[in-house]
């Protein structure tokens, strides 16, 4: 229960209910994300259901906000952790860090149309929003961002 | 959401994003019980 309250009365985090924005859906996914990651956890780590919603989860939250590459960057290695430190011999290591790699794939395939689109419109390779979220060619205030 | 609620309306969009939040509440404690190797009642 402690818990509960923590992340209810967090200002952090309640503060974005009262704006339409993308946070309240991107903590959300953080959340499901590291849920289904202990799940999947502790169902030994294999195909089921619990790494499809990591994934899932993962993959949305990216195409919610772009910094959430940062969540797959993080779990996915983490996953390769848990899958490693189980210490299975080697000629099976391939068939545990299966799942894992799937993820990975399913992580990054919706960002895929964007590629394609932004390569075909663009001629750029940018599956993201840019670091500062303007369009290609623009000045970036640097100096007024630093001030 | 618009769509169903009508432009403009961000009452609506409030109250689904509190829903979203206490379920993002109710994820942690779930999670941190799945840590803790016990379940909350």
């Amino acid at each position: 229960m402690t818990a509960l309250w923590l992340s209810a009365l967090c200002p952090f985090t309640a503060i974005y209910t009262a704006a339409p924005l993308t946070e309240v859906l991107t903590l959300f996914c953080i959340a499901l994300t590291f849920y289904a990651l202990e799940r999947w956890r502790d169902a030994g780590m294999g195909f089921n259901r619990w790494l499809w919603l990591t994934a899932v989860a993962m993959a949305y939250s990216v195409l919610l906000r772009p910094e959430q590459g940062l969540l797959a960057a993080t779990v996915v290695p983490a996953m390769l952790w848990l899958v490693w430190r189980r210490g299975k011999p080697r000629r099976l290591l391939f068939a545990a860090v299966t799942p894992v790699a799937l993820a990975a794939v399913c992580v990054v395939l919706p960002l895929a149309p964007w590629l394609v689109r932004n390569w075909r419109t663009f001629h750029v390779v940018q599956p993201l929003a840019p670091r500062y979220a303007t369009i290609l060619e623009k000045i970036v205030p640097l100096g007024f961002q630093r001030w | 959401m618009f769509s169903i609620f009508g432009v403009e309306h961000y009452a609506a969009v409030m109250y689904v994003q509190c829903v979203i939040d206490l379920c993002t509440c109710l994820l942690m404690l779930r999670w941190q019980g799945d840590c803790l190797g016990h379940r909350p009642r």
